[in-house]
């Protein structure tokens, strides 16, 4: 209740805009009761400041800040969705390089196979001591251990030819006629396998060297080239093209030996947003 | 906060910071220096300010910033105060001069308090989250600010 003891208190809070309605309502009856403290209400309702909406600040365009200015480059989401396409960009990149590094070891991996058929079924010493020469080399070489189970056995050995065949075409085609004609081979008599494995020793150090990645494609690029209809001219432009390839392949091994055990930081600024190991 | 928001509060409070800061410091070129800085502040803490917490982030800086430099500069003089009341109507006029030398006596806090809620239409209890007063100090100080108007009015009449 509004009384001579608290209304200026009423006035004031009028004046301030904190009264509710109820209240309000109360104060101007009281007032009606005291019209000689109209005037007083007035005065305190004359304090209150009206602002100059004229009085503006010029030249607001100095306050803006722009994209890319010197405090940041980005938003925060902008920053973080670049870095996760920097990311995605280089994760793919990667993951299309490693295909042609196993085109080519599937390359050396297949002819073992076909080099372990020949000597499965000799029994002389010399030959096994060819055969055991010939197997450990290729099994260093390729980092696979060649039990002589498994040589005895020409078909199992070919068999793992087949799936690779999806993965590298040219390669396993140009195998097959060589495989084709040396299976039948561990079928003859011993003395022929004598003759074979005094021969193969010849084709095994041979065998050997082809791992060589380089020798591989001109080796086999005959037998393709052979069966392709085409002009000797052309023949000699793809074994141009075979030698670039080759080039490129040992150029991306190069890049991709280089970028094994290593880290790649993504920063902005000097904020670490993620790693990536290699 | 985002670079859209922050230059949103600009294009809407730049302009009453600046009448705030104005009348706090009653010198235009210490108002454009208060508002400067006030989005500068604003910027390097726009991480930490929501969007709609913006304008009172901006008003507490200011009037910090007005109160040091209230003190770094002793007593202010108010400039051009005659040439913005010739604006409007005679009495209106004299009415707003009178308030503006009104103004003028009070301390700088309650003058902040008084354009806080009269310019800007604050609650006690918001404007005490702005000075760092509590409610009912805020309610005290603005009631002894008013009278304090009041009776300089009153006194001006009674001259004339």
């Amino acid at each position: 209740m509004v009384n001579m003891e608290n209304y200026e208190e009423y006035m004031l809070l009028e004046a301030d805009g904190e009264l509710g309605d109820a209240e309000r309502k109360a104060l101007y009856a009281f007032l009606e009761q005291h019209p000689e403290l109209g005037k007083e209400m007035e005065m305190y309702l004359s304090t209150k400041l009206v602002p100059d909406t004229k009085m503006v600040f010029a030249h607001k365009e100095q306050l803006l800040k722009k994209q890319g200015g010197s405090t940041i480059a980005f938003g925060g989401r902008w920053m973080y969705a670049a870095a996760a396409c920097v990311a995605a960009l280089i994760a793919v990149m990667i993951w299309k390089r490693e295909p042609s590094a196993t085109e080519t070891n599937t390359i050396v991996k297949t002819e073992e196979p076909v080099k372990n058929v020949t000597p499965a079924p000799i029994v002389d010493d010399t030959a096994k001591e060819f055969h055991s020469k010939t197997v450990n080399a290729i099994a260093i070489e390729n980092k696979t251990p060649v039990k002589p189970n498994t040589i005895k056995k020409p078909k199992a050995p070919v068999t793992p030819v087949e799936p690779e065949e999806k993965i590298a075409q040219q390669p396993v085609e140009r195998i097959l006629p060589d495989v084709k004609q040396e299976i039948p081979q561990p079928k003859q008599n011993t003395v022929e396998q004598k003759v074979q494995a005094n021969e193969k020793p010849v084709a095994f150090t041979e065998e050997v060297k082809i791992p060589v990645i380089t020798e591989e494609p001109e080796t086999q690029q005959k037998p393709l080239l052979a069966w392709l209809p085409v002009n000797e001219e052309k023949k000699e432009g793809l074994n141009v093209i075979a030698e670039v390839l080759n080039q490129k392949i040992d150029k991306i091994k190069e890049v991709r030996n280089s970028l094994k055990d290593t880290d790649v930081t993504f920063r902005i600024g000097n904020k670490e947003l993620f790693i990536v190991r290699l | 906060m985002e670079l859209y928001d922050y230059n949103t509060c600009v294009k809407q409070w730049a302009d009453p910071l600046f009448r705030f800061a104005r009348k706090c410091t009653g010198n235009e070129e210490d108002a454009r220096d208060v508002v400067q800085n006030s989005f500068e502040v604003l910027w390097q803490k726009r991480k930490d300010v929501a969007p709609d917490k913006a304008k009172a982030f901006l008003f507490q800086v200011a009037y910090r910033q007005s109160i040091d430099n209230y003190r770094k500069q002793g007593r202010m003089v108010y400039k051009d105060e005659p040439e913005e009341s010739r604006s409007t109507g005679p009495a209106q006029s004299d009415l707003k001069r009178v308030l503006e030398r009104a103004l003028s006596r009070l301390d700088e806090q309650s003058r902040a308090l008084v354009l806080l809620k009269d310019y800007e239409g604050y609650r006690y209890e918001e404007i005490g989250q702005i000075t760092g007063l509590s409610e009912s100090q805020v309610k005290v100080y603005l009631h002894r600010a008013r009278k304090v108007l009041k009776d300089y009015l009153v006194s001006v009449e009674n001259v004339l």
